[in-house]
């Protein structure tokens, strides 16, 4: 019997905002333990949530990239269950009435060709803090500064059939809200969390086979591995007749397997409903629509544009909407000037590679640049100008990336602009001329090409500073015309 | 309600009671449950459910950060205070 | 000893110490001196600090030194329910979970009359988180009438209301949830009004039932509840219910005018389970208000007796919910009991017998399986409430009752049946669950001198006009409203 797996994801994700769902505590990651928390968000007697106007906006710009349907007109629940890392022994999140549903994701697949995935539904809700477990002691430690950070939870459907549908999935998605400004998406500083949800089935089934839920994937690379993990030990378990059953799992990195996870004993009862601190919220058509017309242009946009009006190719367009910090660098260094095809060559060329080698990684972070825009322009049109050989305006263009410092400035620092003055480059071409004799007397004798020789012997005594076209000129002036 | 039924949601609320109190416990919620099937009298098909006084709408604050200030850091207020964090008895993951 | 026109009117009282006839640290210690005499017998107090009040007082006094005469209650002591946050001051709820706990900020309403220059006096009793109709619930001991110390003060304010009644404070902040500001007001002979619902921010105070849960002033008479309204009502920004002027001040101090005025009279309040010399003094109010020029217009509202089911399945659901985070970890006590489960339950074993009742009653309601069967048609049976009011409201302009069945009852009469006591909150639970304002005024007193109370419902956002005929119809009606001199019946 040939079974196929069924996999689902769950994404939560933290809105990119700069306080809390509903309150006003710092929402960043990182800062000393418990250092960011507020009566609020400790869940002080007394104390009451004010949503932020942000994260709705985020929200629904998310909603929006994944073409969903939106409500405009939404509610809070609160979701009950003990835990000490959550203050108010409720969780405020959203249950019956999301605040937006069925929206779908187009992926591109391994084989080539693309597939579209089903979103459910997409709602809004606070994080939790985090409790550490030191080692060895009979005790954890819970840190709040998590507590009320936004996030949105992304439910897909279960559209995809492969470990490897699930990562181009995730990839993509995490790519379409990077670039619609929802969230950073950083898997490591957990503003992206992921649950798989996954069942197998005899192929041509209908019927879902019993689904287990795998929470704790750290990685993009482990969601594979996670799930590669779970398809071998469900159809190991229906290979020996063995009963799947519906639980959640944990992810080992370590072991790259999957453990069962203690269960709480009420997590099916969480008693929603209504938060009665927070009324109904009208979204309102208007803020729909006004946030669809501003909704920031998707990379998939952005590479039909770039190829049909400027011309880049395929490789070049998806280097360039990679991140939305280079396409967003990439755009202002064409709307200050350069030709698209220029602007695509130097970026990627260059500052790529630049920001490749000096992190070490490839998740470049072109928000980090020490240069501008108008700076790679000014550089680019010295090279035009002729101040630069191409070859010193890549040095120059490296001393920039690293130092900050502006293309005149550092090309004089490295001493590399072009020798322009026919004055200093004349005794230089008199000497060649004089000392290559041979070379000399072949070019009177009608071979052409021995003035390139001569060129090359030039630039060699100008340590490449000198102007090639000027000397050319000069060489011309003196030796006139091949065999003349 | 039994006895049992009432283990289960005192469970659910976190609330630890002795046989004796879960058998009052029982009785008085039987009680009061019976006396609130009363309600069963008023129809209500196609009402909406009115979590809060008609009409009310929650407003949107803006997304400033503003620290809160205090003398004490908050963490101070819990008998389980070590250093910055929250000390618990173990979490079992 | 402050001259009686000032010991029976908070207004007049701001108004000396702002001219500079009298100071407020003597207000202060006529307060004081009060409670040290009397408060052994009746216990409105929970937390009392007469080190810092003086402290305070003296510092309003050299504000005023200094030519500062602003604020509405310059120097006027105003005790507080102990289930409102202030910074620095204990707030325990009268519940063991929130022994020596001291919260790290102001509720609104605090931070309101301090800048009005108001001295907070202390921290009243309570039944525990608000929840009981007697404040037999405190788990520091009940309260007593101060007209009779045999009988409750009623509650949850019993400790409010018997603190201004008693004359301890001038006014007082109690919370209203099913009739906890107006019950106790009408048990103990003063006034108490609850606002509607988002008037005063919630901002601070200790959630019971946070759909229903409102701040309310009491005072000796409509004049001082008005003056404590005003400062207290306003929009924050911290509280999400909370409604922009939603309170007319000086619509409020406009005497309101009984001619011509539509007073709803239901035939649901008047029924045999109402107490014959509270229905007597309802009526002689009634009679005062048609002299006056009024119209009483007959009402069915046949869904009353529906309302306190609904009320009780609301309430006990939200409560259920907003007590979880008494759990131990962040504050308060902590009762260790080996494991993290041990930790709760021990320490939510603070909790008295009936917040134990109402959050399993709650945690029941919501649970699967049980949610559509009593939340839900609570919710439903709510919103036919709502429009049961609304309808009345096309016909009359407010509607008048009685505020409770019964005078004060006996201490102990009803604490072993919830039931029982739950009866007492029928003609106050129903203004909450629609939102709107009630108020509550004393119109008489039963044979043996016991205070009797009015009930005035107004539609959402009425706060003004029932405070304008309240203060019409406290004149009609010329009581002494002075407080006691000392406390009876011990
Ligand atoms: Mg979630
Ligand atoms: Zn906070």
């Amino acid at each position: 019997m040939e079974l196929e797996p069924v996999i689902g994801l769950e994404v939560h994700c933290q809105l990119a905002t700069r306080s809390k769902l509903f309150c006003r505590c710092v929402a960043d990651f990182g800062g000393t333990p418990n250092s960011r928390i507020c009566p609020v968000c400790t869940a002080q007697p007394g104390a009451l949530p004010v949503l932020n106007e942000q994260a709705l906006a985020l929200a629904l710009n998310a909603g929006l990239a994944l073409h969903c349907t939106i409500r405009d007109q939404i509610k809070f629940d609160r979701k009950n269950y003990y835990y000490p890392d959550l203050p108010k022994g409720y969780q405020i999140s959203q249950f019956d009435e999301p605040l937006c549903e069925w929206g779908e994701l187009e992926f591109e697949l391994e084989k080539g060709g693309t597939k579209v995935a089903k979103i459910r539904r997409i709602h809004m809700e606070e994080d939790a803090g985090k409790a550490l477990h030191p080692d060895g002691a009979n005790v954890s430690l819970v840190d709040l500064n998590r507590a009320g950070v936004p996030l949105v939870e992304i439910v897909g459907m279960p559209d995809l059939c492969s470990p490897a549908e699930a990562s181009a999935y995730l990839q993509t998605l995490r790519r379409t809200l990077r670039f619609a400004g929802v969230s950073e998406c950083d898997m490591e500083k957990g503003s992206l969390r992921c649950d798989a949800n996954i069942s197998v089935r005899p192929k041509g089934q209908e019927k879902l086979g019993t689904k287990v839920e795998v929470k704790n994937i750290n990685s993009f690379k482990n969601v594979e591995r996670a799930l590669m993990f779970e398809i071998a030990r469900q159809s190991e378990m229906v290979a020996r007749g063995e009963p799947i059953v519906q639980e959640t799992r944990s992810f080992r990195d370590t072991e790259g397997s999957t453990i069962a996870m203690r269960k709480k004993e009420d997590a099916h009862d969480y008693r929603y409903f209504p938060d009665p601190d927070l009324p109904l919220f009208d979204v309102g058509r208007n803020r729909i629509e006004q946030a669809r017309a501003a909704l920031p242009e998707g990379f998939v946009a952005k590479r039909r544009r770039y190829q049909a009006s400027w011309g880049l190719t395929d490789y070049d367009t998806r280097v360039l909407t990679e991140e939305p910090a280079t396409a967003l660098f990439f755009e202002s260094v064409v709307a200050a000037g350069l030709s698209p095809k220029s602007a695509a060559n130097w970026i990627q060329g260059e500052v790529l590679a630049f920001l490749g080698e000096t992190k070490g990684s490839t998740k470049s972070d072109i928000s980090e640049l020490k240069i501008t825009a108008t700076e790679l322009h000014a550089l680019v049109q010295m090279e035009e100008r002729g101040e630069l050989s191409h070859q010193a305006a890549k040095k120059v263009l490296r001393r920039m990336l690293e130092t900050g410092v502006d293309a005149q400035n550092s090309a004089v620092a490295l001493d590399l602009l072009q020798i322009r003055d026919s004055g200093a480059l004349a005794a230089t071409i008199d000497e060649v001329i004089s000392t290559e004799t041979k070379v000399v007397a072949d070019y009177r004798g009608g071979k052409e090409t021995a003035l390139n020789a001569l060129l090359g012997r030039a630039m060699r005594a100008t340590k490449g500073k000198g102007d090639p076209n000027l000397i050319r000129e000069l060489l011309l002036q003196k030796l006139g015309k091949p065999g003349s | 309600m039994d006895v049992r039924e009432a283990q289960k949601i005192a469970g659910l609320s976190r609330l630890s009671l002795t046989e004796a109190e879960l058998t009052r416990m029982a009785g008085q919620l039987t009680a009061i449950l019976g006396y609130f099937q009363k309600l069963s009298e008023v129809p209500t098909d196609g009402v909406a459910p009115a979590s809060h006084p008609a009409d009310m709408r929650s407003p949107l604050r803006p997304d400033v950060a503003a620290p809160f200030v205090t003398k004490d850091p908050l963490v101070q207020l819990s008998r389980g205070a070590e250093g910055e964090l929250y000390r618990v008895p173990r979490v079992l993951e | 000893m402050l001259p009686p026109e000032l010991s029976r009117s908070a207004t007049a009282l701001a108004a000396a110490i702002r001219s500079g006839h009298v100071r407020a640290r003597d207000a202060a210690d006529h307060f004081l001196a009060r409670i040290a005499r009397h408060d052994g017998a009746v216990h409105a107090f929970l937390h009392l600090d007469p080190v810092q009040v003086r402290a305070d007082a003296d510092a309003i006094d050299a504000r005023i030194a200094r030519g500062d005469r602003t604020g509405a209650l310059l120097g006027v002591p105003v005790a507080i329910k102990d289930n409102l946050c202030t910074r620095g001051l204990p707030t325990t709820c009268a519940s063991q979970i929130l022994v020596g706990y001291t919260p790290p900020y102001d509720a609104h309403v605090i931070e309101r009359i301090k800048a009005a220059g108001g001295v907070i006096l202390g921290k009243t009793n309570l039944d525990e988180f608000a929840m009981g109709a007697s404040t037999e619930n405190s788990s520091f001991g009940a309260s007593r009438n101060p007209h009779d110390l045999k009988r409750v003060p009623g509650g949850s304010s019993g400790g409010s209301a018997a603190a201004v009644a008693a004359g301890f404070a001038p006014l007082a902040l109690g919370s209203d949830t099913g009739g906890s500001v107006r019950q106790p007001a009408a048990l103990c002979g003063i006034v108490g009004h609850r606002p509607t619902y988002g008037a005063v921010s919630r901002y601070g105070l200790i959630a019971f039932a946070s759909s229903l849960d409102q701040v309310g002033p009491m005072a000796l008479n409509v004049e001082d509840c008005t003056l404590l309204m005003d400062v207290i009502a306003g929009h924050d920004e911290r509280d999400s219910t909370s409604r922009a002027g939603a309170f007319d001040g000086v619509g409020a101090r406009r005497d309101g005018a009984l001619t011509g005025l539509r007073i709803g009279v239901p035939a649901e309040y008047h029924s045999d389970g109402v107490d014959a010399e509270v229905r007597a003094a309802v009526q002689r109010v009634e009679q005062l208000a048609v002299a006056a020029g009024a119209r009483l217009v007959p009402l069915a509202l046949p869904l009353t007796e529906y309302a306190i089911p609904t009320y009780y399945l609301v309430v006990t659901s939200e409560a259920s919910s907003n007590l979880a985070r008494f759990d131990g970890v962040r504050y308060g006590p902590r009762d260790e009991a080996g494991d993290l489960a041990g930790m709760y339950g021990a320490t939510r074993r603070r909790f008295g017998d009936e917040v134990k009742r109402r959050i399993m009653l709650g945690t029941y309601a919501l649970s699967s399986g049980y949610y559509d069967a009593y939340y839900k048609k609570a919710l439903q049976v709510r919103q036919r409430i709502g429009e049961e009011f609304a309808k009345a409201f096309e016909q009359c302009d407010l509607v008048l009752g009685p505020t409770t069945p019964t005078p004060a009852f006996p201490l102990g009469e009803k604490s072993d049946d919830p039931v029982q006591m739950y009866l007492c909150d029928v003609f106050t639970a129903p203004a909450p669950l629609a939102g709107l304002p009630a108020l509550s005024i004393p119109c008489g007193r039963s044979k043996s001198g016991l205070p009797i109370g009015v009930q005035l419902q107004g539609p959402s956002g009425a706060d003004a006009r029932l405070l304008a005929v309240a203060r019409a119809l406290e004149r009609a009606l010329a009581l002494d409203l002075s407080p006691l001199e000392s406390p009876r019946g011990a």
